[in-house]
């Protein structure tokens, strides 16, 4: 209360103590246990709900997706998000979508290897805003 | 500056740090030691409890959201935490005057407040809170707050200005209208008041409405 941090004048100084005078601070009052810690909850309750739902980083893509045969092209959506999860490359790239990190897990590797096939066989390199297109017949039955 | 000094503002800097980046447990330790103060300042401005208890709650959710705008170098956060409640409670205020503009035009009785709950002692405390609205509606708002911030939470003129975002000079010319206008109010009610036993003109600045209420 009596601080004099300011080193306003005497007068200056003296409007607190005469307000305090002319108009005292009401009584403290203590909140009720029970709702401060309600509340004290309810804090908590909030910060621990948006840390959680807090966005991850988004992770670059580990190759360039190929989309050549009709089943890649089919599952594109699938393979950006199942390879940009499993990968360990952590740059940041926003290109990503990451939802359902475990659910993607076999179809992930399914397509990468498919992927990886295609790789070697066409010997193309393709951006992501590209598209192949290749003609093939069908393999014969085994 | 001494050592203790040094030390003091070292860790309240770590906790501005910590607050900033979103600790939880910062928030956890905020709370426990500011709550009651950021409640009994709204009850200050308010007069009304629950609405204090509103203001408190809302206050440190506001805090966590814009927590990135704490400086790193700063001393205590009460400043920061009380100027949130003070934007809250003049909220509050414009709330409960439409209310009361509301209840005016209707026919019903006021109802009595109920202090059932409460302990006798307390009473007089509570009357005293309410004639304090009636003292603190007689300022403009600017002079409320700084007069709630700096005379009655106890913070000082630097700090003041801290929480409401102006200027150190500002808060002065403030203080020192509302103390002429309560010096002023208090020569109007020369009248010694008879509820509260040994009285300065303070109290008799508070008295006022709570025997306009009796009558």
């Amino acid at each position: 209360m009596n601080d004099d941090t300011t080193g306003a004048c005497p007068q200056r100084h003296g409007d607190r103590e005469e307000i305090a005078r002319l108009l005292p601070a009401p009584a403290d009052w203590d909140l009720p246990r029970e709702q401060y810690l309600r509340h004290r909850d309810l804090l908590m309750h909030h910060i621990d709900h948006e840390q959680v739902a807090r966005p991850r980083p988004a992770r670059r893509l580990l190759r360039p997706a190929v989309l050549a045969p009709a089943t890649a092209l089919a599952l594109a959506c699938a393979v950006t998000a199942g390879i940009a999860l499993t990968g360990g490359d952590s740059a940041p790239t926003g290109t990503a979508s990451h939802r359902a990190a475990t659910d993607m897990q076999p179809a992930a590797a399914l397509l990468a290897r498919i992927s990886d096939a295609t790789e070697t066989r066409v010997g193309l390199t393709v951006r992501d805003d590209q598209f192949v297109y290749t003609r093939r017949r069908p393999a014969a039955p085994t | 500056m001494s050592r203790r000094e040094v030390v003091v503002r070292d860790s309240e800097n770590d906790v501005r740090r910590r607050v900033r980046e979103g600790d939880r447990e910062a928030f956890a330790l905020l709370y426990e030691q500011f709550a009651r103060a950021v409640y009994n300042h709204g009850l200050r401005l308010t007069g009304d409890w629950s609405t204090a208890e509103e203001i408190m709650s809302e206050t440190f959710l506001t805090a966590w959201r814009t927590r990135v705008r704490v400086q790193e170098d700063g001393g205590s956060l009460l400043p920061w935490l009380l100027g949130i409640a003070t934007h809250k409670a003049d909220n509050a205020r414009r709330g409960v005057r439409r209310r009361q503009l509301f209840l005016a035009r209707q026919p019903q009785p006021r109802v009595e407040e109920d202090f059932a709950p409460r302990t006798i002692g307390r009473i007089d405390d509570a009357r005293y809170l309410r004639a304090v609205q009636t003292a603190l509606e007689r300022l403009r708002r600017q002079e409320r707050e700084v007069l709630a911030l700096c005379v009655w939470s106890g913070l000082d003129y630097q700090q003041t200005a801290e929480a409401l975002g102006i200027a150190v000079g500002t808060v002065r010319s403030r203080l020192s209208r509302a103390r002429r206008k309560l010096a002023h109010l208090a020569e109007e009610e020369r009248e010694p008041p008879t509820a509260r036993g040994e009285m300065t003109s303070a109290a008799a600045i508070a008295a006022l409405p709570v025997r306009e209420e009796l009558t």
